[in-house]
């Protein structure tokens, strides 16, 4: 890696978690922190003065926080408060979301309330990015300005828009989006082949087994023996990632190491979230039915939404979980909860992904049984349920020796290194996952380039005026697959300007829609009859227009600069000793129900951060991981602690499931 | 084929002299040309005859090798420019190579290139094709709404062979497109209803929504 180019790293932005990664001698490597942990929570908990925490800090606090910690932002990633309210995903969020006064009544901007100030989607995104720049930063030990950042591929313009304007905001060069499932075949494939150059090097002829990468586990020696191809030939590849938030499959070709995608299908509103959703909602239901109580407020569903991701995770493993609610004055909810009860619950869901992943076979004009290897990504794809479904659908078992967490992280920094040149021999060939049109008289969705369109691509339209000495013309440019323009989403409004005035119908303006190799959409246009270029004005329907952008960024910069002073060192002492204040408090109530060496560990910890923040040091990157540290470690104490505050405000407490 | 296009390309790059895969590109110095787009055919981007029959892995090859040099990842990073001229190229590639991949869509581009009008300008199709496509449409409808899988699959069936009968007619026609101009309205016919049955088809397939 050449030190006088900026490095430029890959980041995963997930519904769930978020992760950055580098690419360097040793090939692509995602960056963790001291305890080993990859993963930053993509959760964020603002303070009343102000202060953003953010990741596993926040994430242990969010039920004491539930209107002020933000989670799921990507899920509302480019996308309006009308269309959220309609499709009923506010109901589920603790947290406030409001629509945005804007310019024009045809755009329509979903924002969070924080405190009172309101927050755009791509502003919490920024955030979190520039959470994950800094632990880059400091990993690096340089300034890092340059990233990629995958999106699910099913992602339409608006939410692609989104994400390259949050890492604006951030103070990041967005220099690539790339779909989630590519970055991934793109970790797997350069994973096979540096297995193969390993393999080639020691001159031994070995089985094809040897040449998938490592195995983590001894369940996936099969599937190892099953990878097929040997490289230099062509290989079929699906990728079913199933995250926190987004559904995708991809079907790829590799060869010679350009990685075609072939097709691509998915849900951007199906993923994990909905699984705990499915507990929390029966949970809801069957305490109403015995109790006529109704559970509802912030506070109780964002408990809830905690202890049903466990309850989910762990019947991953094992058969059953049980369900405790303390509901004071004597009642108590208590149920267990089998594998396979929950898997009827998530089965609807499943076999939605199912169909996507036939379509998009059958958009590839391949057969499920041609494929020859299927990778597994995101977190969800741990449950035994999916790995059956997926294995049934193509007849052979998913291929899972790369961590679900990481792999999308890793192929970014691949991607990374292509872009910087470091990289040469892989290229990323991929398409458009919707069609992209614009509206037509009548109210039709006139198609102009469709789905699953490699990219880059560009297509032209010839438009004219209706009036005499018209010098505007307006164009809704749709992204979808309806016949209907109401049924696809609007992109936006795309007004051409500075025709010459001529007699109706006269002007010939030829408008060039170009998706470039980010999947975004750029538009020109030029009156061919004078030849002057008509310039264009583009009012977003569910986007920010790029002085919003501009404004966010200075704001955010100036932010950033403040947090360089000596405030941070203040304010980490000041949570410090709020934290340690308040560890106190629930030891003296709840420490009992802790394990003797439980409650010993946390002890110690607190005596050692103490003697940390007193010693009035200046590393406040010390401090601050030093404190994660330590309210990660309280995670449980702080659970029963909830318990206990919330049967004595609300009278109907939440317990956590028994361990 | 007489009204086909015509480049004069050159047969070496200016830049490095070496010889040309493709007038918009060389592989050897990845000098880009921006120029001919437009104005050379799909076929001469790929240095490949003009001609309905082509081999479809090596046009593949090709088009990994050229996207190889004018790709924006590989060619945009040098200046403001150049990856102005890799999205332009790149697309037209693009477009070109998936154009040339499909038989129907290169039928249609045979079609246009010898001045025959496109779909959009000329709808005609044999007569009885509208009632036939109406009646399995309703077919389909009802078989669907009382939820017959058998009869479902019967009529994936019956579409599959008209598709497959048409793409045979369409096949033979653009082979014979240079010496019978009379084949041309054939064509055109039989390219506008095969769109009927692959739209028949695709209300078939899974993830349709009907819609």
């Amino acid at each position: 890696m050449s030190d006088n180019r900026d490095v430029i790293v890959g980041i995963d932005l997930g519904t769930t978690n978020s992760l950055v990664a580098v690419f360097d001698e040793a090939g692509p490597r995602v960056i963790r922190d001291e305890m080993g942990e990859s993963r930053v929570p993509s959760v964020l908990a603002f303070s009343a003065e102000g202060r953003v925490t953010i990741g596993w800090e926040a994430k242990a606090h969010a039920v004491e926080n539930p209107t002020s910690t933000v989670f799921s932002i990507k899920r509302l990633m480019g996308r309006g408060y009308e269309e959220l309210a309609a499709s009923g995903e506010l109901g589920h969020l603790p947290y406030q979301v409001v629509k945005r006064v804007t310019d024009s009544s045809s755009r329509d901007i979903a924002a969070v309330n924080v405190n009172g100030r309101l927050m755009t989607p791509p502003e919490i995104s920024a955030l979190i990015l520039r959470e994950l720049k800094r632990r880059a930063e400091a990993h690096l030990g340089r300034p890092v300005s340059r990233a990629v950042i995958t999106v699910p591929a099913y992602f339409d313009d608006a939410q692609r828009q989104a994400t390259r304007d949050a890492g604006r905001i951030a103070g990041l060069e967005v220099v690539r989006i790339v779909n989630e499932p590519t970055a991934a075949a793109l970790a797997y494939g350069l994973g096979l082949r540096g297995q193969m150059d390993r393999i080639k090097a020691a001159g031994s002829m070995l089985t094809l087994a040897g040449q998938c990468p490592t195995s983590r586990d001894g369940a996936d020696a099969e599937a190892q023996g099953r990878c097929s191809k040997p490289g230099g030939g062509e290989s079929l590849i699906a990728v079913y990632d199933l995250g926190g938030g987004t559904f995708d499959i991809s079907i790829l070709r590799l060869m010679d190491g350009v990685f075609e995608v072939q097709s691509t299908h998915g849900n951007t509103r199906l993923g994990g979230d909905d699984f705990d959703r499915e507990i929390i909602g029966l949970v809801q239901r069957e305490v109403g039915e015995q109790f006529g109580l109704e559970i509802n407020s912030p506070a109780i569903r964002q408990a809830l939404r905690n202890f049903a991701e466990s309850v989910k995770m762990r019947l991953s493993c094992d058969e059953t979980a049980t369900i405790e609610i303390d509901l004071g004055q004597g009642r108590r909810y208590r149920r267990s909860i089998s594998r396979s009860e929950f898997e009827a619950m998530i089965e609807p869901w499943i076999a939605k992904t199912l169909e996507s992943c036939r379509r998009a076979l059958a958009d590839a004009k391949v057969k499920a049984a041609e494929v020859d290897q299927v990778i597994l990504v995101g977190g969800s794809t741990r449950i035994p349920l999916v790995r059956r479904r997926v294995e049934e659908l193509f007849g052979r078992r998913p291929y899972t020796a790369l961590n679900p967490d990481e792999v999308v992280a890793l192929g970014a920094a691949v991607q990374a290194a292509i872009l910087a040149g470091e990289q040469r021999d892989a290229l990323l060939l991929d398409v458009i996952p919707l069609s992209l049109g614009i509206e037509t008289m009548g109210g039709a969705m006139g198609k102009l380039i469709l789905r699953n369109t490699r990219i880059p691509c560009q297509a032209t339209e010839r438009f004219s005026t209706f009036v005499d000495g018209q010098t505007n013309v307006k164009i809704n440019v749709l992204q979808g697959e309806r016949e209907m323009a109401k049924d696809c989403r609007s992109l936006g409004e795309f007004e051409l300007r500075g025709i010459p005035p001529m007699p109706a119908g006269l002007p010939k303006i030829l408008v060039t829609f170009l998706i470039d190799e980010n999947g975004i959409l750029n538009v020109s246009a030029r009156e061919e009859r004078s030849g002057t270029e008509a310039s264009i004005q583009i009012v977003p329907t569910y986007g920010l227009t790029s002085d919003e952008v501009k404004r966010m960024e200075m704001e955010s910069y100036e932010h950033a600069r403040e947090d360089m002073t000596a405030h941070r060192l203040i304010d980490l002492r000041n949570q410090i000793e709020f934290d340690t204040h308040k560890t106190e408090q629930m030891l003296a109530k709840v420490g009992d129900r802790l394990l003797p060496d439980e409650r010993q560990k946390i002890e110690t910890a607190m005596a050692e951060l103490k003697a940390l923040a007193a010693a009035n040091g200046t590393d406040a990157d010390a401090l601050h991981k030093a404190l994660i540290e330590f309210d990660r470690k309280t995670v449980r104490l702080a659970e029963l602690a909830i318990t206990e505050t919330l049967r004595e405000t609300d009278r109907t407490g939440v317990s956590a499931p028994r361990h | 084929m007489s009204s086909q296009p015509t480049t004069s390309r050159p047969i070496r790059c200016t830049t490095c002299s070496q010889p040309l895969e493709s007038p918009i590109c060389c592989t050897s110095c990845g000098q880009l040309n921006a120029d001919p787009i437009g104005r050379c055919s799909y076929f001469e981007l790929f240095g490949l005859p003009v001609d309905f029959d082509i081999d479809e892995q090596s046009l593949h090859r090709t088009y990994l090798s050229l996207t190889r040099s004018v790709h924006p990842d590989v060619a945009g990073h040098a200046s403001q420019e150049k990856r102005h001229d890799a999205l332009a190229i790149s697309s037209e590639m693009n477009r070109a190579y998936l154009t040339l991949r499909d038989p129907v869509l290169r039928a249609e581009y045979l079609l246009s290139l010898v001045g025959e009008p496109g779909t959009s300008e000329d709808r005609a199709v044999s007569p009885d094709l509208l009632g036939e496509v109406m009646t399995i449409r309703e077919e389909i409808e009802e078989a669907r709404q009382a939820g017959d899988q058998a009869s479902l699959e019967d009529l994936k069936q019956q579409v599959a062979a008209k598709q497959q009968a048409c793409m045979e007619s369409i096949v033979s026609l653009a082979r014979a497109l240079v010496e019978k101009p009379d084949a041309r309205r054939a064509l055109r016919r039989q390219l506008n209803a095969i769109k009927y049955w692959n739209n028949l088809m695709d209300r078939l397939l899974p993830g349709s929504d009907g819609v």
